[in-house]
């Protein structure tokens, strides 16, 4: 008789659990090649830690890119990242970032994926309870900080030119846009950072609502493939928008084991087209620009 | 089942971190956006504020960051990043050294550190200050 945690656990696991495999194939080939590409740009962008390390951390990164593309040895490839991950943690550590954390608990998920599919089943019910405990927990957040309620925290963002406000800045009227970039945050008692307008306070709130929904539409086997791909759009239109790139596209993977298999089959070349265009764009333009302009630091 | 493990193990860890995460905002002041907690783009982060000044002929003088050497420059800015990251775990008592060492003439210096926060209620900013005062003689113990 299966326990409490198999029962919670089977929550996320598929009718057909032969696909398992696949998916976490695709999966692999793509969090481990965005490690690579990732660790490349802080070097090229010359992040403050070791360049030794960094670089060591680098290759075996990309020799376990490589091998997820064998797949005699893929089973093998996490279990290489794993140690370089530990070094870039030991790296980066305090700084290091949310979208940093997602990829090390991917890659350790994957890492007990054995050979040819073993044990598949129970790492993509890991990795579809990671992805969706990850965004509620977003939402949740939101919730305890309660900065959305009232919209404070775009209308702050939108004082300040952040990125991820500017696509709301636009429901605001030219004169309360001006009201907020005229405060000076450093300076105490500085806003009020807060708007009436009834679409921008709306979709504030849209926001951590989305967040706290969507995990029980990826769970619930019904509503799963509509569930994907609204969070995988969420997450890509709203992070990408606020150029947080790395978050994006790994969370948009996540969510993508979701959907049918043939989705994220088939958009991984196209996601493996955006981690070649960012290394050609660290290759142009080396420095610390591109890591700040897509939050990579 | 000892895969089985490791799996539940991860994920009640990543089911319970974010809020032990959020429990260590409230009471140390750690960066939301930081450790694992995924709460970016839950509140507003402002930079840290931190000034250092040194006691001469019975008043407090601002330290100009620009004229400082370059290996207290260097502690200031490590103490900048990793304060903003941990809060008040992280204190700025290697500066006060690195700043001494580097100032024989000094007998103390007091680190003032602001952190800017959005508040919920009123929706304005609101500042804490912190105080560090070292001098020579406590810091030689």
């Amino acid at each position: 008789m299966p326990s409490p945690a198999d029962r919670v656990l089977a929550l996320a696991a598929d009718r057909e659990p032969a696909e398992a495999a696949g998916r976490l194939r695709t999966l692999r080939r793509f969090v481990l090649a965005w490690g690579f590409v990732r660790s490349v740009m802080w070097l090229g962008a010359g992040a403050p830690v070791d360049p030794g390390w960094l670089g060591a951390s680098a290759a075996a990164l990309g020799a376990a890119a490589g091998l997820a593309f064998v797949p005699r040895l893929e089973h093998l490839a996490a279990r290489l990242a794993l140690p370089a991950l530990a070094v870039q943690l030991a790296l980066s550590f305090p700084v290091t970032g949310n979208a940093w954390f997602l990829e090390l608990y991917a890659v350790a998920l994957l890492a007990l994926a054995g050979r040819g599919g073993h044990d598949a089943p129970l790492v993509l019910c890991g990795l579809r309870w990671l992805t969706a405990l990850v965004l509620f927990h977003t939402g949740l957040q939101k919730v305890l900080y309660g900065h959305y309620f009232a919209g404070d925290f775009l209308a702050f963002g939108v004082g300040r030119g952040d990125r991820f406000a500017a696509p709301f800045q636009w429901l605001l009227p030219a004169a309360e846009v001006a009201r907020l970039q005229g405060y000076q945050p450093l300076h105490e008692g500085a806003g009020p950072y807060r708007v009436v307008q009834p679409l921008f306070v709306a979709l504030s709130n849209a926001l951590w609502i989305a967040e706290l929904a969507l995990p029980f539409g990826l769970l619930w086997r019904r509503t799963r493939t509509l569930a994907a791909a609204a969070a995988a759009a969420f997450v890509l239109v709203l992070q990408l928008g606020a150029r947080e790139l790395g978050f994006a596209l790994l969370f948009a993977n996540l969510a993508l084991l979701f959907a049918p298999a043939a989705w994220a089959r088939r958009a991984l070349p196209l996601f493996l087209a955006l981690l070649v265009l960012a290394l050609a764009a660290t290759a142009l333009a080396p420095g610390p620009a591109l890591l700040e302009d897509w939050h990579l630091w | 089942m000892v895969k089985r493990n490791a799996v539940l193990a991860l994920l009640a860890f990543v089911v319970l971190w974010p809020l032990a995460q959020r429990a260590l905002v409230a009471r140390f002041g750690v960066d939301p956006w930081k450790l694992s907690g995924f709460a970016m783009d839950a509140t507003p982060t402002l930079p840290l504020l931190v000034a250092l000044f040194v006691p001469e002929e019975g008043r407090l003088v601002l330290e100009s960051e620009a004229s400082l050497p370059e290996p207290v420059r260097a502690r200031l800015e490590r103490f900048r990043v990793e304060r903003a990251a941990l809060g008040r775990l992280r204190e700025p008592e290697d500066v006060a050294r690195a700043l001494l060492d580097a100032r024989p003439d000094a007998t103390g210096v007091m680190i003032v550190v602001q952190r800017t926060d959005l508040d919920p209620r009123s929706a304005r900013t609101v500042a804490g200050k912190e105080i560090f005062s070292y001098d020579r003689s406590m810091l030689a113990e």
